[in-house]
């Protein structure tokens, strides 16, 4: 831009960057936090991008304490371009770090830019609008532009990061603005106006949020408990009177129990046996089994350790995991007789009975058919209920982890969600160093709470949670046998979360949900949660 | 004196050195040392030494079982109450320092983490997991116990009412034989008076036929017999049925000692000595993974105290063991035994029963019946004419000789094959299989 009536240089020499400096860290640099409209960095500089080195010479001597003043993108700039010769118009070469990759990026450096518009006011720009006229908006254009700027600096870096930040919120502000935005490109058109509305325009787009397609499958754990059961329910209901017709041709009525000593006409028979609950199933001699029925009209066992009942176990199993956690233990069968006799104490008595084979299963409240008869068996409704994808938990990744505490909160599964938290405490002490509670043992009510707030969200405002990505290892504490401390590596893992809005999937930030998950291992072993943290 | 008394030396040691280096300092020309800094450390180590001293004492408390023990409950007890010690330890040692910098505050951090450490290798010390873990054993062996004696009291009940019924059908047997030696015995005299009574009509009318009275007594001799065959059958027929039931009595037990084998394979003086040593080797070895000499030798000896505390329950098992299995020797462990196989089959009841039914000589009683009634024609003929008494004779001699052939066809296999049906088969099955039934054995 040349000097003239609407613009006029100053005497300091700028790169139009802001700049975070960084000395907390490795590597050490300048984090790029904002783009002046104005800058030639615009066209190659990223906001996050972190600046290590001007003209291939580093910039150490700037990154300590004290000494950051003078660093790129920092108040004392000036001072810096000055000392390397640097004058207006010159391009420079920033050594740059963009997630963690160099890449160099070359900007011309300007003197200060003074705009004024036609009337010789002092402007936003080449031709307005005026820093102190307001067009009939809230505040004058230079206080917006300022807020502007911090708002989205705020939002292009550290917004979806900070707990504060409501992604829906800032979206309500985005299209408040847009009055504002319409009358610059309309009544100031150029280059900052075109500025505005593009980084309006990214910016909206980010706090409205990543869109995602949820379908049936995804969604399918928020009719836990309800509308699964429910079909669950109405199939089982079904499917229980037609496995008796099915079978009529062999049944024979249960009670009174066919004696073990004359049971020749009842082997290979099927009964239907009454429901029975964890207090019939018993153990004699290490072995375990169900008693049904009473002294008086005789016993039928099941015994727990044969094949058809391990298939049942393990279909009630992937039932609780699909449909319902907490189905009840309580269980119906229908059983061939086997010509198995076996004496067995029941209440403190021995009992003898014919063993059964579960042929099919009804448990909970007539809640869960399962049928032993197809290969392999599978509960009613198994077919006309989506599955979820099932996770395969590798403790050696993070992501793993982090996926199958999402999934745990889904299905609802506390145990594994209880798992995944580490049982040792890293902390930093006092001078800052990082110390290891080896024998810390985490409150259990934390557990509790923190468990029903995460099962609340899922059922609530969280549609979906997933990982978005996951930060570089870093060791945080070195191995001292002779103090009896571990390798200590930490790694950061962000999710996130979705929500509907509008009748759309979009991933969203608020104060109720965790989006930076901190995990860690000792000597190489299973990652884990260190803090423990709602969804 | 405390028991635990290595590790709180290492621990002066280490405020001492923090003083000395501080005196160093300031010779050199730094700032002076506060020495009632280091008093108060060393008075907050020795507050902390006896919490310590307290703290693993009172863990060995977590080593007694109460009566509902189990093997989880019993380690949760210990892991979970010396990770709290080991929190409580870390706190404490920070907070000493809470108001001192380095380098008083870097060596109680390393402080800290040491002790931590220290108990989180103690909380790891599975000793209290194989205590709770016979207590289980214990409660086991209490269970089976009752159960298996009311278990044998029910197999014997269940086998005596099968053997009633079993002893119904002897009762009828040596009845049915009694009556049959019996009825053979009478054969000869009635056929003696039925050519008795033949020989009135002869001495009266010229030619009267001798058969209408000695037919009926040649038909109650074959009756006799076969009425005897049939009845052996269909007893041997209906017993064979109970037997079934004996058998399946007989299976049941076999069940519960092969369950009861199944467990004590598993269950038993040299598996829990087994796992006694492994628990032992693994405190050791957790001692050992404390940081320090002196914290390793102080957790040493609580592994030794507490291996010396579970050495009690350890012994209380393999008396419990030995009482069970000898309690239970020759029915649920161990060999069946001889009386146990005579309880369930009574052999010698069924033996004595066959001696009965020999002693009635059945065989011999039919034999000598034939004999007698070969001797019926030895009958005074005196008021017949020769040419009647030769008649006569032929007559009674025909249909004598044709019982007596009857008498003597009979096939007294089927004697045997009753014995060998109803008694030597299948008790002897019942026998074998009782003695092969299998159980554990020390």
């Amino acid at each position: 831009m040349s000097d003239d009536a609407t613009i006029r240089l100053g005497t300091d020499l700028r790169s139009g960057v802001t700049t975070d400096g960084e000395i907390d860290s490795e590597p050490r640099g300048f984090r790029v936090t904002w783009i002046d409209w104005d800058s030639d960095f615009r066209r190659h500089l990223r906001i996050n991008d972190l600046i290590v080195g001007v003209n291939g010479q580093s910039l150490a001597q700037f990154l300590q304490p004290g000494k950051m003043g003078k660093g790129v993108g920092q108040p004392g700039e000036p001072s810096y371009w000055a000392d390397i010769g640097a004058k207006h118009n010159d391009s420079v070469a920033l050594s740059v770090l963009r997630d963690s990759k160099p890449v160099t990026v070359e900007g011309r450096l300007h003197l200060e830019y003074f705009y004024y518009d036609a009337q010789g006011k002092t402007a936003m720009a080449r031709g307005g609008p005026q820093r102190l006229a307001n067009d009939g908006f809230d505040g004058a254009w230079s206080i917006w532009l300022e807020k502007f700027v911090f708002k989205l600096s705020v939002h292009f870096t550290t917004g979806w990061t900070q707990r504060s930040y409501n992604s829906r919120n800032e979206l309500e502000w985005y299209i408040e603005q847009k009055p504002r935005i319409d009358l610059l490109l309309e009544k100031y058109p150029g280059p900052f106006a075109d500025a505005m509305r593009d980084d309006w325009t990214k910016g909206m787009e980010l706090a409205r949020g990543k869109k995602a397609d949820l379908g049936p499958a995804e969604l399918e754990y928020r009719a836990l408990g309800a509308r699964r059961v429910e079909i669950a329910k109405a199939e089982a209901t079904k499917a229980w009177p037609a496995a008796l017709q099915a079978l009529s041709g062999q049944t024979m009525p249960a009670f009174p129990a066919p004696s073990a000593l004359d049971r020749a006409g009842a082997i290979g028979k099927v009964v239907e046996l009454p429901a029975i609950t964890m207090r019939s199933f018993l153990n004699d001699l290490g072995v375990s089994f169900a008693a049904i029925g009473s002294p008086s009209d005789g016993y039928y066992f099941v015994l727990l350790n044969q094949p058809a009942f391990r298939e049942l176990y393990v279909v009630e199993s992937r039932y609780r995991g699909q449909v319902n956690p907490r189905l009840d233990e309580r269980y119906r069968f229908i059983a061939r007789v086997l010509d198995d006799p076996q004496m067995f104490t029941v209440n403190n008595r021995p009992a003898m009975g014919l063993t059964v084979e579960p042929v099919a299963a009804m448990v909970g409240q007539d809640e869960a058919f399962i049928d032993l008869r197809t290969s392999p068996p599978r509960f009613a409704g198994e077919d006309v209920l989506s599955a979820f994808a099932s996770i395969v938990r590798d403790d050696s990744s993070p992501a793993s982890v982090i996926e199958a505490m999402i999934q745990a909160v889904k299905t609802g599964d506390d145990k594994t969600w209880t798992s995944l938290f580490a049982p040792w405490k890293v902390l930093s002490g006092k001078g800052g160093r990082t110390i290891i509670d080896p024998s810390y043992s985490a409150d259990t009510s934390r557990f509790m709470s923190d468990w029903e707030r995460s099962r609340r969200l899922i059922m609530g405002e969280v549609y979906d949670a997933r990982v978005e990505k996951v930060e570089k290892v870093r060791r945080v504490l070195e191995r001292s046998p002779e103090n009896g401390l571990p390798n200590v590596d930490q790694v950061v893992v962000w999710v996130d979360h979705y929500g509907l809005f509008d009748g759309e999937y979009r991933t969203f930030q608020n104060i109720n949900v965790r989006r930076e998950w901190v995990l860690q291992r000792l000597d190489e072993g299973p990652w884990r949660i260190t803090s423990i943290q709602s969804l | 004196m405390a028991d635990y008394e290595k590790r709180p030396p290492e621990l002066s040691r280490e405020v001492a050195l923090l003083q000395e280096r501080a005196l160093e300092e300031e010779r050199r020309g730094g700032p002076p040392a506060v020495l009632a800094t280091y008093v108060r450390l060393q008075a907050g180590v020795a507050t902390y030494v006896e919490w310590r001293e307290k703290a693993l004492c009172g863990g060995l408390a977590w080593l007694t079982p109460d009566s509902s023990a189990t093997a989880q409950s019993q380690q949760e007890r210990w892991t979970n109450g010396f990770n709290q010690a080991g929190n409580e330890a870390f706190r404490m040692l920070n907070d000493q320092v809470s108001r001192d910098d380095d380098p008083i505050e870097f060596t109680f951090e390393l402080l800290a983490m040491q002790e931590s450490a220290s108990y989180a290798a103690i909380a790891g010390m599975p000793l209290a997991g194989f205590v709770g873990r016979v207590r289980e054993h214990l409660r086991d062996f209490e269970k089976f116990r009752k159960d298996l004696d009311d278990r044998w009291k029910e197999i014997i009940g269940q086998d005596e009412r099968i053997d009633g019924q079993i002893a119904g059908f002897r009762v009828q047997l040596l009845e049915m034989f009694k009556k049959a030696v019996a009825d053979a015995r009478g054969w000869a005299p009635k056929m003696e008076s039925a050519v008795g009574t033949a020989l009135l009509g002869w001495e009266k009318e010229e030619e009267p036929s001798p058969d209408p009275s000695l037919a009926p007594v040649a038909k109650t001799a074959f009756d006799t017999v076969h009425v005897l065959q049939q009845s052996l059958d269909e007893i041997t027929r209906a017993a064979l049925g109970l037997y079934a039931n004996e058998q399946t009595i007989h299976t049941m037990f076999g069940s519960s000692r092969e369950r009861l084998k199944e467990y004590l394979d598993k269950v038993n003086k040299k598996t829990v000595a087994s796992a006694w040593s492994e628990a032992c080797n693994a405190a050791r070895d957790a001692a050992n993974r404390c940081p320090k000499d002196g914290q390793k030798e102080d957790a040493r000896k609580l592994a030794e105290q507490a291996i010396k505390a579970s050495e009690s329950i350890v012994a209380e098992f393999n008396d419990v063991f030995e009482d069970f299995y000898d309690h239970f020797e020759g029915t649920f462990t161990g060999k069946v035994s001889d009386e146990t196989v005579e309880l369930l089959v009574e052999q010698e009841f069924f033996n004595q029963f066959w001696k009965d039914i020999q002693s009635l000589n059945l065989p011999g009683e039919f034999q000598t019946a034939a004999d007698q009634i070969a001797k019926c024609d030895d009958i005074s003929l005196d008021r017949l004419t020769d040419e009647q008494r030769r008649r006569f004779k032929e007559i009674v001699r025909a249909r004598l000789s044709t019982l007596e052939e009857e008498i003597s066809k009979i096939d007294w296999s089927f004697f045997e094959r009753f014995k060998l049906q109803f008694i030597d088969v299948p008790r002897g099955l019942l026998m074998d299989k009782i003695k092969r039934l299998v159980g554990y054995e020390e």
